[in-house]
């Protein structure tokens, strides 16, 4: 986590090689990243980009697309896990319906879907999920992360977000500012150690609250 | 694998590609014409005179067969005649020449005027949209209404209708002087037409539908190029650079095919207008030879003929080809038309009742607003904001502070309830002077390309250099200007990546503050700056809102603190409203949100409050 700017983002497409001119190592399973093959490293890794980019294609083409053999059960499977199932209705010709240019008929939050679903496609033991929750609704980011949960077991998961109720059990939190780690621990450490972590943390947590008590109101 | 792909635009395409000679388009593009309507009337009679001097050519072949060579009489004065009519010759080809270089420089530069008019118009309505268009469309296909199917429209001019009506022409004229100068050979000559039509015809709806499917494919090719390299870094990421290579392999070789189907039909058409013509030559030559032995027909007319049905033959093969080109054309107009109709829905009112320079009074009443997805983001917004007062607007992620802006600039239209600046409604406003009365600084400000000055500006040329100077001194923008080796003549690259965003921040409020705005309009921002740009920026702040009527999208506590009241939205209604120490004092949604920014325990906010 961290604000606009601190590299968050960056940081993702360095780990996918889209950028080579960083100096310093990354070390993938020890490696350094750019010892590996990049068709290798790319098949082992998940990626959902923060834009959601789709192609003009049908839902289907889109959600398999690093993995086009996969049959119709997985295709459901996938959208299950990512939440895309329960706008089934609002797609005339289900899976197969076409998402138009950069999918412009879908809406912020199920374009993210769709390529959560297209992330975990290629059953990547690295899934990194790029402010994916950016566009849905508080209610649904729940949702998909308990979702989600099943799915990451047994994959190292890097999730880039601004909301942190979600994400209390990550295995370790980094808070990013200005291109460096301010801040790394688990949750219960970085509200103890009071830093940037914990004050964002209740910031939302109250503005969670305030959800509640306005909608009340 | 689906077939959807290529399929589903194919259809969609298809249903503009085809487009016979549509009347109605053709009356609106002649609209663009009227102001050139000199220049089109003199390009038309040069195109005539261009025509009329191709068919005086072989009547000159005939006149010096007939008077000189073969009229028999004393040498002397045949060769007096032969120079006559061979300088009258070198008359009409040096005429005809002139004339046609003329022709062409005035309607092709006609042309270009009438594409330059066309963007303008086109640029100047994409511009009067309200933000719903650009929510909707994607960015590419205005853009390609911008400039490929503006050419387009300038073929319908200088190679379509023009030059058609230059066939047309040459052709009955060359048809009645035929008729004139005998006329059974000219039915002679007449022969080969009904069936070079036909072929015409024939192959005018097999290249129709050809073409089409080019350009269809073209199409095609060129949104799937498009989302390839804007989509290269997913391409890559999943490996599919080969697959996607084989698909855009199959896109490419239908396209090929396409072309190709066109190529083999103009290789079949072409040779067979050939044999058609020189059959046709051949049956002139082989009656008209049997006439003139029997001196009915002056050797000079049969060697016109022959050269006047060369002439005529060309332009009816032709007439397929120009139909094409014609029909695309046709497509590309009513795609730019479709987009000339669709109505701003921003529209000056008929009587405007807001009369600047505004006092400075804005209010809301009951105004309800959604993004046109069901969900409303306003819902009965009522707030009122006295002239000169500052005002903080505060409220969690979604209450609906950013479309406050949006609605009271007027880039979208209240779906109820009413937005007043003076006590007149906006839409009672003329939206141009409207905006000019907000100044609005939003988060990330963007810059231009151009010099720094004309981004401070913004082409506004009535601004005078001390003003300017004025702004960038009090806003604190000096140094950063000196700073710049060309000071502010220093070139911007877009997005302003020359300066921080600190610095672009300040350049935003300089420009604001030049300006000189009754109200203004100021999204804090968010992104992390260090301390002292911070200190720079609120001091600049400071200096922008005083004096005016200001409403600011909050996010420090420090900003909240300095104004007169401070709203607090929720949900897109108006929860709250009062000083601080009121709010605090409350113990509701804005006391909770104090007590998150002093971190997050009950104990901070009581002693804010106290």
């Amino acid at each position: 986590m961290g604000s606009t700017g601190a590299g968050k983002t960056t940081l993702v497409r360095l780990l996918t090689r889209q950028y080579d001119g960083y100096q310093g190592r990354i070390l993938v399973d020890g490696a350094e990243l750019r010892r590996l093959r990049v068709a290798d490293l790319r098949a082992g890794t998940g990626y959902a980009p923060q834009d959601g980019f789709l192609f003009s294609d049908t839902l289907r083409e889109n959600i398999v697309f690093g993995a086009p053999d996969l049959g119709d059960a997985a295709v459901e499977q996938l959208a299950r896990v990512s939440r895309l199932e329960r706008d089934r209705a609002a797609f005339p010709q289900g899976w197969a319906t076409l998402v138009g240019e950069r999918g412009v008929t879908l809406s912020g939050g199920q374009k993210q879907r769709v390529a959560i679903a297209r992330a975990l496609a290629p059953d990547p033991t690295l899934l990194l999920l790029d402010d994916v929750f950016s566009s849905v609704d508080t209610e649904t980011e729940a949702e998909l992360l308990a979702e989600l949960k099943a799915a990451w077991k047994g994959r190292t998961v890097l999730l880039v977000t601004h909301r942190l109720l979600g994400v209390q059990g990550a295995d370790q939190i980094l808070v990013m500012e200005r291109g460096r780690i301010v801040e790394r621990g688990t949750h219960a450490g970085l509200i103890e150690a009071g830093g940037l972590y914990e004050r964002l943390f209740h910031q939302q947590m109250a503005e969670a609250e305030l959800d509640v008590l306005g909608g009340g109101a | 694998m689906t077939g959807a792909v290529g399929e589903a635009p194919e259809q969609e395409l298809g249903k503009n590609g085809i487009r016979e000679l549509d009347l109605r388009l053709l009356r609106r593009l002649l609209v663009y014409l009227r102001p050139y309507r000199v220049q089109v009337a003199v390009s038309f009679a040069l195109l005539l005179a261009v025509s009329a001097l191709g068919i005086a050519a072989p009547y000159l072949v005939k006149l010096t067969i007939d008077q000189a060579l073969e009229s028999g009489g004393q040498i002397a004065a045949r060769l007096a005649e032969l120079h006559k009519i061979g300088l009258l010759y070198v008359a009409v080809l040096l005429v005809t020449a002139v004339v046609h270089y003329g022709q062409i420089v005035l309607l092709q530069s006609t042309g270009q005027r009438v594409m330059h008019d066309l963007r303008q118009d086109l640029f100047g309505h994409i511009m009067r949209q309200d933000l719903q268009l650009f929510d909707r469309q994607p960015v590419g296909r205005l853009m390609t209404r911008l400039t490929t199917d503006v050419e387009a429209i300038n073929e319908v001019f200088t190679s379509g209708v023009v030059t058609v009506a230059m066939d047309v022409f040459t052709l009955l004229a060359i048809m009645g002087v035929m008729l004139w100068m005998d006329w059974r050979l000219a039915l002679i000559s007449f022969v080969v037409i009904p069936p070079l039509m036909g072929m015409s015809m024939a192959v005018r709806a097999r290249l129709r539908e050809s073409f089409r499917k080019v350009r269809v494919r073209v199409a095609l090719i060129n949104s799937f190029l498009q989302e390839h390299i804007a989509g290269h870094a997913v391409v890559q990421t999943f490996n599919q650079q080969e697959r996607r290579l084989q698909r855009f392999t199959r896109f490419n070789r239908d396209h090929t095919d396409a072309h190709l189907e066109t190529v083999a039909a103009f290789a079949v058409f072409y040779p067979v207008v050939q044999i058609l013509s020189t059959f046709a030559v051949g049956l002139l030559l082989w009656s008209g030879s049997k006439m003139v032995a029997t001196a009915t027909v002056s050797l000079g007319t049969l060697v016109a003929f022959v050269q006047y049905s060369q002439r005529f033959y060309r332009p009816i093969s032709d007439l397929a080809e120009k139909f094409n080109i014609l029909q695309g054309a046709m497509a590309a107009c009513e795609r730019i038309f479709e987009l000339l109709d669709q109505q701003a829905a921003i529209n000056p009112p008929a009587v405007v009742r807001g009369r600047p320079p505004a006092r400075g009074e804005v209010a809301f009443e009951d105004v309800w607003f959604g993004y046109g997805n069901g969900q409303p983001v306003l819902r009965g917004l009522s707030l009122r904001v006295r002239p000169g007062e500052r005002v903080a607007i505060v409220g969690s992620t979604g209450a609906g502070k950013t479309t406050v802006i949006s609605l009271l600039s007027r880039f979208y239209e209240v779906e109820r309830g009413r937005v007043l600046v003076d006590g007149v409604d906006v839409r009672d406003w003329d939206p141009r002077e409207l905006r000019q009365q907000i100044g609005v600084v939003l988060q990330d400000p963007r810059l231009f390309s151009g010099t720094l000055e004309q981004n401070l500006r913004i082409w506004n040329d009535a601004l005078d250099g001390r003003t300017l100077h004025d702004a960038v001194e009090r806003i604190g923008l000096s140094d950063v200007i000196t700073r710049l080796p060309n000071g502010l003549r220093e070139e911007m690259r877009e997005g302003g990546s020359r300066l921080s965003t600190g610095e672009r921040q300040l350049v935003a409020f300089a420009r604001a503050l030049a300006h000189n705005p009754p109200v203004l309009v100021l999204d804090e921002a968010t992104a992390s700056v260090d301390a002292a740009t911070e200190a720079r920026i609120q001091a600049a702040i400071e200096v922008l809102l005083r004096g005016r009527t200001s409403l600011v999208i909050a996010h420090r506590l420090s900003t909240v603190r300095g104004v007169d009241r401070i709203l607090v939205l929720h949900h897109g209604r108006l929860l709250e409203e009062g000083t601080h120490e009121e709010l605090v004092a409350r113990d509701g949604l804005y006391r909770r949100l104090v007590e998150i920014q002093l971190g997050g325990n009950g104990t901070a906010g009581r002693n804010v409050a106290a």
